[in-house]
């Protein structure tokens, strides 16, 4: 019922730990415990919510990518809200678990409905602070914040809190309880429900044994005897286990609010400290703009990897890019000219758009995907050599079942364990059916055999980019529209280095 | 009046109860297949009926129409929940007699008795909705209805349902204070629990569901307290407990066990006055075919093949195509949910003995077993692994396997193995199988192939079908009534076997292939594959 929510402006359902398999080595190939470590700064909530989010939480659709931006911009103006809504929901959290400390054997249906009041008393006591900050902030803009204190106002006013908590007392059953049963096919008292009129409302009653006001059949357990008390308390567990069960399901949308809650506002935080970070550094950051997935666009300028802005001292150099209905970018050029760099620039900014976040770059607007998939070269090549092919084609096989058209798949010099005519072949087969599913490629990549290929037969829906050789300083890591070229600059490397040694 | 049986039509053909299980068992796995089969049945006692092969067509065909009966889902179906639903009133019976308190343990009869009538007219009602085909069913359903149609059964069924309709009715509160416990007839129409919930907003639909969850309050066990109320319900209400008590009394009342033609202990149920022999009898023999079906209904789901084979009784022109080995084809799909590699199986006008070659753990001993456990199956009238079958009715089986841990046996081992195999010759006929599996490999080279050059005649002079897994080459070249066979191995890995076993002169060899394909990365299967 509480499904109120600052992530979906439909207020769907939806399961954190749902994370796509390939996620982790997505997350490996793009570096991104870098951007999760600036995002959490050593907060563990924060650091589990920005993870989740941004490896299961992204969104293909516009609306929610605005929605969320929305919320963002308006707790970069109240920083404290943000602040005061996370503290509230850690603390409900909080002080839940503490009470689990004393209840940890709390499974008899008596004991537990007394727990579970206890904890709604507490609940309805904080539910009521996160409601009151609404009133405290009447300028908040975004629809996701504005709908959100509605809905608490609406639905928790004051007198509705007011009877949940005389509810709560009657429940206690502090002078018994009176229920209404049926006989279930083993002749056992069944089908238990709870009569309106309980022995703590009618405190007159309490003077006249209830027996004397109608026909009945009374029995009492003598205190010494362990057995029938024992016997008394399955009996009332039983008796009470269907408002128990309610009380747990109570218990439950409640803490569901407040866990969905402090993710949300950890997800913000992250959000925050992630942009803080990167003005620290001087580095430009926009509010990227969503396009429908048709056709295929990425415009960005002064785009760059977040990630290695992050973690190295030296300024990052940052690059342009114009793809309009280009979907496939194949990058050919140098070693250490910045290819994968750019790469991953294009794959972490990507993810940014589609959780709603603010991304790097100065302007940066893209055609949303589906899922971004990446099959990055493994840098351990030593051992078995043989297998290392085999082992390329493994990872990619693993990954095709789940693609999709509007997908995204990022390559970084995969299947160049072999020699460069097969290696060539296969990339031009895989690269080509997915081309043909809809599937949008970033192909970095030294097989020239194949990038050629590429060049010449693909169109116009190709936009080739090459990465400066060494020799031009200028224009270091700067990519540029170029055709593949045949000569490796591995040579210019060796040469360079060997040269100098030779000296 | 005649009984029926539904295993035997005629009567004089029952097999002993106490059936030892067959030599070549062990062998052709087959010893596998039985206690699967009839694992989780073992009160049923179907192991003999499993060891016993009819060896007449009458008995043959009878079982083949039952099973062809049975391979109609809904006809399957029906009679798998009368069985289930029957050893479950069993289970419950049981449990019953054992209850302490009489007023617990008399409701209890009663759910159970009126489950037994829904169950015999609930089949009754479903069956006749659905095509039956065999002679077999078809004399069940006519007899069942007989049962039903009796003036005894009809007067349980309306007493049963009547008493049932009060101890319904009952209705009542109990009200805890303290340690008093008192019961009243009940005021309150709706749960309050209702009101709660909905001032908490809670969505209670999913919830309801989960009332019957077990752990609160369900089963046999009554504490005193429990009973206490019960007495006190049982006062507030006297006049259906009465009657209650009269009904147990005449239908519920266990006697002697009446003559059972087998110890099983799904018959003992047989005690109880309501209970019906005859219908306990078949439920057994019904479990053969479930059991079968049961068994292989996993294999055919993952698209693996049966069929009722044609049997026949002079030519030798059997064929199975896309069969297995039913042992290794569970083993996989348990273990590993891999689905076995099936194989073609033929012979023509002429041929007599397979000789099968080739590299080692490439499906050989597997291929051989096939052919064995096919005859033993088809012979007890079950649909076996394959389609279009056509297989042989056959006098007896006769397996030789050399087991690699019998190695060291030496001299004694190759002496007990021709001394068997010179038995095994001479009870032979031309009804009978042979399945040699490695023959002679404790001896030299040289050794096996002199024996074996002496072996091959015979076998061909007495007719036997055959086939024989062997490391020698030549003995595929023996003569025209040979089919040489050879295990084949993945043309593109040649450290590959692809477990299929085809006609070919014996030889050895391969050639290579791209990897992509393995991977499912080529051009056209990618096309194929993505959504």
């Amino acid at each position: 019922m509480i499904n109120i929510s600052l992530l979906y402006p439909d207020d769907r359902k939806y399961d954190l730990d749902h994370v796509p398999g390939h996620a982790a080595r997505l997350a490996l190939d793009l570096e991104l415990p870098v951007l999760f470590k600036a995002m959490a700064r050593d907060d563990k909530t924060v650091d589990t919510a920005v993870r989740q989010i941004i490896l299961g939480q992204r969104s293909t659709e516009i609306s929610v990518i605005i929605f969320r931006q929305q919320i963002q911009k308006d707790f970069i103006c109240y920083t404290e809200l943000l602040a005061k809504l996370y503290q509230l929901s850690m603390d409900a959290l909080g002080a839940y678990r503490e009470s689990l400390r004393f209840w940890l054997s709390a499974k008899s249906a008596s004991r537990r409905l007394r727990s579970n009041l206890d904890i709604l008393d507490m609940l309805l006591t904080q539910l009521s602070s996160v409601r009151d900050l609404g009133e405290s902030y009447p300028a908040l803009e975004s629809s996701g914040l504005k709908k959100f204190f509605r809905f608490l106002q609406k639905y928790y006013d004051d007198e509705t809190l007011h009877s949940l908590r005389a509810q709560i007392t009657t429940l206690r059953m502090d002078n018994g309880f009176s229920v209404s049963a049926k006989l279930d096919h083993n002749n056992r008292s069944q089908e238990f429900f709870l009569n309106r009129d309980q022995p703590s409302t009618h405190w007159l009653k309490n003077w006249f044994p209830l027996v004397a006001a109608e026909e009945g059949y009374s029995f009492t357990i003598a205190q010494r005897d362990e057995s029938g008390l024992t016997a008394l308390a399955e009996f009332r567990d039983a008796a009470l286990e269907p408002v128990a069960r309610l009380m747990d399901s109570a218990v439950h949308q409640l803490l569901d609010f407040f866990t969905r809650l402090r993710d949300e506002t950890a997800f913000y935080r992250g959000a925050l400290n992630l942009r803080a970070a990167l003005e620290a550094r001087e580095y430009p950051l926009c509010w990227p703009v969503p396009l429908s997935s048709q056709p295929t666009s990425c415009v960005a300028s002064r785009i760059y990897d977040p990630c290695l802005a992050l973690s190295q001292e030296k300024r990052v150099i940052t690059n342009d890019l114009q793809a309009s209905n280009k979907s496939l970018l194949i990058i050919t050029g140098a070693n250490s000219g910045g290819k994968s760099t750019f790469l991953r620039a294009l794959g972490v900014n990507q993810l940014l758009l589609q959780s709603g976040l603010e991304t790097a770059a100065q302007e940066f607007s893209a055609s949303i995907c589906d899922e971004v998939y990446t099959h990055f070269k493994l840098e351990e090549d030593a051992s078995m050599h043989s297998g290392k092919f085999e082992e390329e084609l493994l990872r990619m096989a693993d990954l095709v079942p789940h693609l999709k058209a509007t997908a995204m798949f990022l390559f970084n010099e995969s299947f160049a364990a072999t020699n460069e005519r097969e290696g060539a072949e296969i990339a031009w087969q895989i690269c080509t059916a997915l081309l043909e599913k809809g599937i949008k490629i970033i192909f970095v990549t030294h097989l020239y055999t194949f990038a050629q290929r590429c060049y010449t037969q693909k169109g116009s829906n190709i936009l080739a980019l090459r990465a400066p050789s060494e020799e031009n300083l200028s224009m270091k890591y700067k990519m540029s529209e170029a055709e593949p070229l045949n000569t490796s600059f591995a040579k210019d490397v060796y040469n360079r280095i060997f040269e100098y040694k030779n000296k | 009046m005649k009984k029926l049986n539904l295993l035997f039509p005629d009567e004089a053909l029952i097999a002993a109860e106490k059936m030892p299980e067959p030599e070549y068992f062990r062998d052709l796995h087959l010893d596998q297949v039985i206690n699967k089969i009839t694992e989780g049945r073992e009160d049923y006692k179907l192991s003999p009926y499993f060891y016993w092969l009819p060896q007449d067509l009458e008995s043959i065909r009878f079982r083949q129409g039952i099973m062809h009966d049975l391979e109609n889902t809904a006809v399957y179906n029906n009679i798998l929940l009368f069985s289930k639903d029957l050893s479950g009133i069993r289970n419950s019976l049981a449990h019953i007699e054992k209850l302490y308190y009489p007023l617990q343990r008399q409701r209890n009869y009663l759910e159970t008795a009126i489950r037994y009538q829904q169950l015999l007219k609930g089949l009754l009602n479903r069956l006749s909705q659905i095509t039956i085909e065999s002679s077999g069913l078809k004399a069940f359903v006519i007899k069942m209805q007989e049962i039903v149609d009796t003036e005894f059964f009809m007067e349980f069924e309306n007493k049963s349902a009547a008493l049932l309709e009060k101890m319904n009715s009952i209705r009542y509160a109990v009200i805890v204070k303290d340690n008093r416990v008192t019961v009243q007839r009940c005021l309150d129409e709706n749960d309050y629990a209702l009101d709660v919930a909905r001032l908490w907003y809670l969505d209670m639909t999913g919830t309801s569901a989960d009332e019957s969850k077990p752990g609160v309050n369900s089963g046999y066990d009554m504490n005193h307290v429990e009973a206490q109320i019960l007495e006190g319900v049982a006062r507030l209400f006297p006049e259906p407990f009465h009657e209650l008590a009269s009904y147990c009394q005449q239908y519920m009342l266990p006697g002697e066990l009446p003559d059972a033609k087998s110890d099983a202990e799904c018959l003992k149920a047989g005690r109880f006055p309501f209970m019906s022999g005859d219908v306990l009898n078949w439920e057994r023999e019904l479990q053969f075919y479930l059991a079968y079906l049961d068994y292989i209904a996993p294999l055919k789901h993952q698209g693996l093949s049966f069929s009722i084979p044609e049997m026949l009784v002079q030519s030798k022109c059997i064929q199975a195509e896309q069969t297995f080995d039913l042992a290794l084809a569970i083993r996989l799909q348990e273990e590993t949910g891999q689905q076995v590699v099936v194989n073609d199986l033929r012979l023509s006008e002429g041929e007599q003995i397979f000789v099968v070659t080739g590299p080692n753990q490439g499906g050989k001993t597997t291929f051989a077993r096939t052919l064995g456990q096919l005859h033993h199956l088809a012979g007890l009238g079950c649909p076996v692994p394959g389609l279009n079958t056509r297989l042989c009715l056959c006098d007896g089986i006769y397996t030789h396997f050399s087991y690699r841990e019998d190695m060291g046996a030496g001299h004694g081992k190759l002496e007990e193995d021709l001394l068997r195999l010179h038995k095994n010759l001479d009870r032979a006929t031309a009804a009978s199988i042979f399945v040699l599996n490695e023959l002679f490999d404790s001896t030299t080279y040289d050794d096996a192939l002199y024996l074996s050059a002496q072996i091959m005649p015979q076998l061909l002079e007495k007719k036997s079908l055959t086939v024989w897994v062997t490391f020698m080459d030549a003995l595929a070249s023996f003569g025209p009534q040979i089919v040489s066979l050879m295990s084949m191995v993945d043309p593109d890995d040649l450290s590959k076997r692809t477990f299929k076993i085809r006609r070919k002169p014996a030889d050895g060899l391969a050639y290579a292939l791209s990897l992509a394909k393995k991977y499912g990365l080529t051009y056209e299967t990618l096309m194929e594959t993505i959504a």
